[in-house]
């Protein structure tokens, strides 16, 4: 049952990120919102499971793009991946650590699907600049939304967010 | 023998798994552009499609007020020059009688709607609801009432198609200032802006000018509006000089495309949408 869930809200937060994306942008930067939960998913269970989410959030972000199928696949697996290996070593003790986790996450899956897309020639400093921003902005988003969902828990007392998580 | 592989690969399922992941995104990555991909792509975007639909609910509903206020204005004016244009159109047909000039080509087009873009800002790609089914073929230019906005790339599916806009940098379109100089130029995107490059140094251009395709491309025909030129960056030491461009379509708020299918004698529309687009 909580894959099921789980794979729900990658697949509402990819769509989300492909509707909403151009609507609360800012300067171009974009929060990547199924990396939220690709985060938590690592995290939470395992370097398996962070693989797979990762590789399937890629999937759907993939499918709207034309020239770059593979890219956020590609991104999306090894970052779900090392998070899912380094979680032994990581303490999810708050909120502030989460949000530097999922900055970094963030930092890493926007400018590799960058890197990726200058392979073809020098795009210059922009879009790079753009992804820096990206992943601030889907830090302050995770956070804010963590910050939420934590709160509703306390309220109408669901699972924790971060069970399995040390 | 199976069994003992079967054995070995639980025993390592996690480095299987992120070989296989990684080996099948490098693979779909180096194979590049594929247009039309397989009934499997188009059924998991005809669900997402329905998903993003859910999503964009509260943004459509907030834009429906300051649309509304557009389209009332928009309906005023074009009343005003639907009154203008019917006694310019009988003036024309005077003259051409007059001249014994061929009616004017006009565009043959098919009405879409968007289904999907992709998370680029502005948007690089679409997906819209007619295919090879519709007479949809590879490469016919797509736009809106508003302007020009890309080509269909590759073979379309039945019911589907992919554009590629004109913010995607891999699409150049040529194009042709409109004023007296008619200075000519390859439209671009550089991932945030449209340019016109390459233009003669000797054609004046000044801002505001509109700026149409020119046919040399082969892929769109001439005259299709693009949008008008908000700066023009001169040069005098460069052989060129290039323009950026403010785009007529508003490439970040699609919903309804017209496919150009070819150019026809006599304005058609397919999908029974009002007024053929002739500019």
């Amino acid at each position: 049952m909580r894959w099921i869930v789980e794979a729900l809200w990658l697949a509402a937060g990819a769509i989300a990120y492909a509707t909403l994306g151009q609507e609360i942008a800012l300067l171009g930067a974009v929060p990547i919102l199924p990396l939220i939960t690709i985060v938590r998913i690592a995290i939470t269970s395992d370097e398996l499971a962070g693989n797979l989410s990762g590789f399937g959030a890629g999937f759907l972000l993939d499918l709207f793009s034309l020239e770059w199928f593979g890219a956020s696949m590609l991104v999306g697996s090894a970052v779900g991946y090392t998070l899912g290996v380094a979680r032994k070593h990581l303490v999810i003790g708050n909120l502030a650590t989460r949000g530097i986790i999922l900055l970094v996450s963030a930092e890493v899956f926007a400018l590799g699907v960058v890197l990726i897309k200058s392979a073809r020639g020098a795009p210059g400093p922009e879009p790079f600049i753009t992804a820096l921003g990206s992943g601030i902005y889907t830090a302050l988003v995770g956070i804010a939304w963590w910050f939420c969902v934590d709160l509703a828990r306390g309220i109408f007392g669901w699972r924790g967010l971060w069970d399995g998580a040390r | 023998m199976l069994q003992a592989f079967t054995h070995w690969v639980w025993a390592h399922i996690r480095g299987v798994t992120l070989t296989f992941t990684v080996v099948l995104s490098t693979a779909l990555l180096i194979r590049g552009p594929q247009a039309s991909i397989g009934p499997l792509r188009w059924g998991i975007v005809h669900v997402i499609a329905a998903g993003q639909r859910v999503f964009g609910l509260p943004i459509e509903l907030a834009h429906l007020r300051d649309e509304n206020r557009y389209l009332r204005s928009l309906v005023l004016s074009h009343i005003i020059h639907q009154a203008e244009n019917r006694e310019l159109r009988s003036e024309n047909e005077r003259l051409r009688q007059l001249l014994n000039f061929r009616e004017r080509s006009r565009f043959r087009l098919i009405a879409a709607r968007v289904l999907a873009h992709d998370s680029e800002v502005p948007p690089t790609t679409i997906t819209i609801d007619v295919g090879f089914v519709d007479g949809v073929g590879a490469n016919m230019p797509v736009m809106t009432p508003e302007g020009l906005l890309g080509r269909v790339e590759g073979r379309p599916a039945g019911h589907r198609s992919l554009v590629r806009l004109i913010s995607n940098p891999s699409l150049r379109v040529a194009a042709v200032v409109e004023n007296e100089d008619r200075g000519m130029g390859i439209l671009r995107c550089d991932g945030k802006r449209l340019r016109v490059e390459n233009v003669a140094q000797e054609a004046r251009v000044r801002e505001g000018d509109p700026v149409v395709t020119s046919g040399m491309g082969g892929i769109f025909p001439p005259g299709i509006y693009i949008g008008k030129v908000l700066k023009v960056r001169n040069d005098p030491h460069a052989l060129f000089k290039e323009m950026l461009i403010s785009p007529g379509a508003r490439l970040d708020r699609l919903e309804e495309v017209f496919v150009v299918r070819e150019i026809s004698p006599s304005a058609a529309i397919i999908g029974g949408v009002p007024d053929a687009v002739d500019r």
